[in-house]
């Protein structure tokens, strides 16, 4: 092993303590939720002031609430209610949608915990 | 090459045969791309802890190759490497391919100038790829095939992978390039 090689070695371990403190370092805790009808934006809502919002979409309104840090959907015009199903959303890319009415609920944040979610 | 011979080009009775002058610098580069090639597919098997990580071990080949028949014999080995692993592996053309390739194109950039200086031993030398090769692979994938922001998490555990395979492939690379004898030698 070469002086070289040792210093690259030293070097190379060393940049990665940046990396971590830059990437994992940062407050992750999601701030805000979006809303969207038919995937154009109608509300961007900070997750700290509890309210309800009446969402009007293609089949009638769905109700979002706010509470806590945490947003969920309370009522929908879905047969399924597959949207009022997925409860409290708290993690950075949680969501909720309702086909019939076209709206969906998504956690913003830096760090999202799915790509993607199917059911 | 064989009397008879034009250019490579032989002239058999009735049929045209074509032959390619096979210079021996050809058959050590095949010789230890089949090798790479063989590690490749065997390291292809182990599950992974994380999409991106493998040992890399071929790469040990690679840096072997560099070390005893210079950069040019080294870059073919590393292209043959990716190219027919990814045939045999039914990846060709995928996003697996073009990160490999991607990898390996980026690591033998790095290494021209690394080994041409001639300061860096194969343990530098085999960090330094490693290195290449997983920042090309994560910008590629961050900017072509995920542009999600929380790719960028997985950046410091890569890196990390990526100075502990490359340490540990120049080791080895180390060990055999002191001790053992090569084919075609």
């Amino acid at each position: 092993m070469t002086t070289a090689d040792r210093c690259l070695i030293a070097l190379s371990f060393a940049a990665l303590v940046p990396l971590y403190v830059q990437l994992w370092g940062r407050d992750t805790q999601p701030q805000e939720a979006r809303v969207t009808v038919d995937g154009q934006e109608v509300l961007r809502v900070s997750l700290f002031e509890n309210h309800r919002y009446d969402v009007k979409g293609p089949a009638g309104v769905t109700v979002v609430e706010v509470a806590d840090g945490r947003v969920r959907c309370v009522s929908s015009p879905g047969p399924r209610h597959l949207c009022e199903r997925a409860g409290w959303l708290s993690a950075s890319g949680d969501s909720a949608v309702n086909l019939p009415n076209r709206v969906s609920i998504e956690v913003l944040g830096r760090d999202r915990r799915f790509d993607s979610v199917s059911y | 090459m064989r009397g008879g011979d034009v250019n490579g080009i032989r002239q058999a009775a009735g049929a045209r045969e074509l032959e390619l002058p096979v210079s021996a610098e050809d058959r050590l580069v095949a010789r230890y791309a089949a090798l790479a090639i063989a590690i490749h597919l065997i390291e292809a098997t182990l599950p992974s802890p994380l999409p991106g990580i493998k040992p890399g071990l071929a790469n040990v080949v690679v840096q072997l190759v560099l070390a005893r028949h210079g950069w040019r014999a080294a870059a073919w080995v590393a292209v043959l490497r990716v190219l027919v692993s990814s045939l045999l592996l039914g990846t060709f053309l995928s996003p697996t391919f073009l990160l490999s390739a991607a990898g390996a194109a980026s690591a033998l950039l790095v290494l021209a100038p690394a080994h041409a200086c001639g300061r860096f031993g194969p343990v530098g030398l085999s960090l330094l790829a490693a290195q290449a090769h997983m920042a090309a692979q994560f910008t590629l994938a961050y900017t072509l095939l995920i542009p999600h922001a929380a790719l960028l998490a997985l950046l410091p555990v890569l890196m990390t992978a990526a100075v502990v395979t490359g340490l540990a492939g120049g080791i080895i690379s180390e060990a055999v390039q002191r001790t053992a004898t090569g084919p075609g030698r």
